[in-house]
């Protein structure tokens, strides 16, 4: 039986906790306020593309890269069961 | 008929079948190998069950429609997904452990056992399956709809003809086959929308910022909210995304391919790459202001529309089959998750947890009886020990939900689904709570699961038929026009706080199987 209800460490929390910020606050880049303030605008344009597509796009690749930093530090619940591959 | 299309939608079905036959032939053949995979999923197969599951035909054909219809009120779909799967980040390697720990396959088991009641199980398996059938009908009419253009047929024999094959790679391969077949279809949808992306804005306008320019100059209000015709106000939009975001990720053909990894992290990782498969909607998005300004239809027909505006190119037949192929596999790639999906829920929830009830058991001796299911290991054996005849079951209730879905479509046509479908969006979101509150919080207990399940899923229902009965009342008694699934969700909270508050406690045992403490 793996040791799964020993709680995490508290540096590990604290950085769930921020990780969690981190996504209520692309989910508020999204919406209401913030989308009509900061994103609904044609310019500038990247690539051609208008600014209100392109505001979602450069969330999407931010929130990848945050994925992949929570995922390669182990912050968020890594344990895996004895039998399992690492 | 278009020869070359046929052609290539046949070689490509044929292909489907034979990796389904060829992957029902690896593993065991029981129910842990039939709906989990054996909990083998490797890395590939993982990011494309997740990501094509998820695409599908709606995604295919309806993002193009909505940039025509609405403008910039498409992007929500980017939008809803940049954070939709990020949950499954935080919880699915729990789910993962326990499910391979308590051998659960579907999402309906593990809260059953986790609120230790059995009608959350049944009541959560029926509700799913019934919202299943509607987004099933969709992917038909997808499929019947490219199916008459390349052969002429009437929709429903098309969607006949596809799911023909849908059914014999999934009964004979299970989730096994799912997954091959997606990862095919994955690779077949990301390159063909990418090609025709970049392709036809190029071909009509020069290159994608010169096409741009133009809608600036024509048609601008098609770049922001709200849209042409003001139609999309932000508080719809964002509330829109905020429900989409929150159901996402219960979806239970999507939450149960947690079962399927072959580790916990592994989960993780799925949800990391996930984003990058969001990236193939751009193409869409290209393609839907292409249609903008060349005056397109708003239905679901802009797509093949698209493709004809390259009638008098050379590789236009080629072009033309490409893109049905691609349809296709987006049909296929939802519509088989959601068969698989809904015949093991079908069995593993509603009827093993019944099988003790004189119906169920009743039902089955006579099926045994008449050699419909194999012949028990002893007489009398239980459903829930009879891994045999539960596999047989479900392949039986996959031909039956077909059907089913077959017949909606002959009968309705596919147009009056769309009412159905907003019933059918409501109630995924109803699992949530009962989802966090059981992996995270000891104090909910049985009373919790069932209040706020049976609440939120009965104001779904409720308020949805007042809605149909009598539309203004129902107006009048939801002054801010709040969505079905969110006034589910209050009703369903109340009931799970209401529940842990004056409920017992769940057994300290039960808290420990899912790695709680009291």
């Amino acid at each position: 039986m793996p040791d799964t209800l020993t709680p995490p460490t508290t540096r590990r929390s604290r950085g769930a906790a921020l990780a969690i910020g981190w996504f209520v606050l692309s989910t508020l880049a999204l919406v209401w306020p913030v989308y009509p303030w900061l994103g609904n605008h044609v310019e500038p344009r990247v690539l051609g593309l208008p600014w209100s597509l392109v505001w979602v796009l450069l969330i999407i690749a931010a929130n990848f890269a945050v994925l992949l930093l929570l995922y390669r530090l182990r912050v968020v619940d890594d344990r895996e069961l004895p039998e399992d591959p690492p | 008929m278009k020869p070359l299309a046929f052609a290539i939608v046949l070689a490509y079905l044929l292909v489907t079948v034979v990796l389904g036959v060829v992957a029902g032939r690896r593993g065991r053949g029981d129910t842990n190998d039939y709906v989990a995979g054996e909990r083998a999923f490797g890395p590939v197969v993982m990011y494309f069950v997740l990501g094509a599951s998820i695409f599908s035909a709606y995604a295919l054909l309806g993002t193009p429609q909505r940039v025509v219809a609405k403008g910039s009120d498409a992007f929500y779909v980017l939008a809803y997904g940049a954070v939709g799967l990020v949950p499954l980040f935080f919880f699915g390697a729990r789910v993962r452990r326990i499910g391979a720990r308590e051998r659960f396959m579907t999402q309906a088991e593990l809260l059953a056992a986790r609120f230790e009641s059995s009608r959350v199980s049944v009541v959560m398996g029926l509700a799913t399956v019934a919202s299943f059938v509607p987004y099933l009908v969709i992917q038909l009419k997808a499929a019947g709809l490219v199916m008459a253009a390349v052969t002429g047929w009437p929709p429903l024999l098309g969607a006949a003809l596809v799911y023909a094959a849908v059914l014999i790679y999934v009964i004979s391969g299970g989730v096994r086959g799912v997954g091959w077949t997606n990862v095919v279809q994955g690779v077949a949808m990301l390159v063909v929308i990418w090609v025709l992306g970049l392709w036809i804005p190029t071909a009509l306008y020069g290159s994608i910022p010169e096409m741009f320019d133009r809608v600036i100059a024509e048609r601008p209000e098609y770049l922001t909210l709200p849209g042409p015709g003001e139609q999309t106000s932000i508080s719809r939009y964002s509330s829109e995304i905020l429900v989409s975001i929150l159901g996402f990720s219960m979806w239970p053909h999507v939450f149960m391919k947690c079962f399927t990894a072959r580790s916990a992290r592994l989960v993780q990782l799925s949800v990391v790459w996930y984003p990058t498969f969001l990236f193939f909607l751009v193409p869409l998005v290209l393609l839907g202001y292409v249609a903008v300004l060349a005056g397109g239809p708003a239905d679901d027909s802009v797509f093949l529309w698209l493709v004809d505006r390259l009638a008098h190119h050379p590789l236009h037949s080629l072009l033309f089959a490409v893109v049905a192929f691609a349809v296709l596999a987006a049909s296929m790639s939802t519509g088989d998750a959601l068969l698989h999906a809904g015949g093991s829920i079908l069995v593993r929830d509603v009827l093993v947890p019944l099988d003790r009830r004189s119906l169920v058991a009743g039902l089955l001796r006579w099926a045994r009886a008449r050699g419909i299911l194999p012949p028990p290991p002893r007489c009398d054996t239980p459903l829930r020990e009879d891994e045999v005849a539960q596999t047989r079951m479900i392949k039986g209730f996959i031909v039956v939900l077909l059907v089913a879905g077959l017949a909606m479509l002959g009968v309705v046509g596919g147009t009056s689904i769309v009412d159905l479908l907003l019933l059918a969006y409501a109630v995924p979101i109803q699992f949530l709570p009962l989802v966090l509150v059981g992996l995270y919080w000891p104090r909910a207990g049985r009373a919790s699961g069932e209040w706020g399940l049976f609440g939120g899923l009965g104001t779904v229902v409720l308020v949805f038929a007042l809605q149909q009965v009598a539309p203004e009342l129902a107006s009048q008694l939801n002054p801010l026009q709040l969505e079905l699934g969110v006034l589910g969700l209050i009703v369903n909270l109340a009931g799970v706080l209401l529940g842990a508050w004056v409920g017992p406690r769940p057994q300290r045992e039960t808290l420990r199987r899912f790695e709680l403490r009291d």
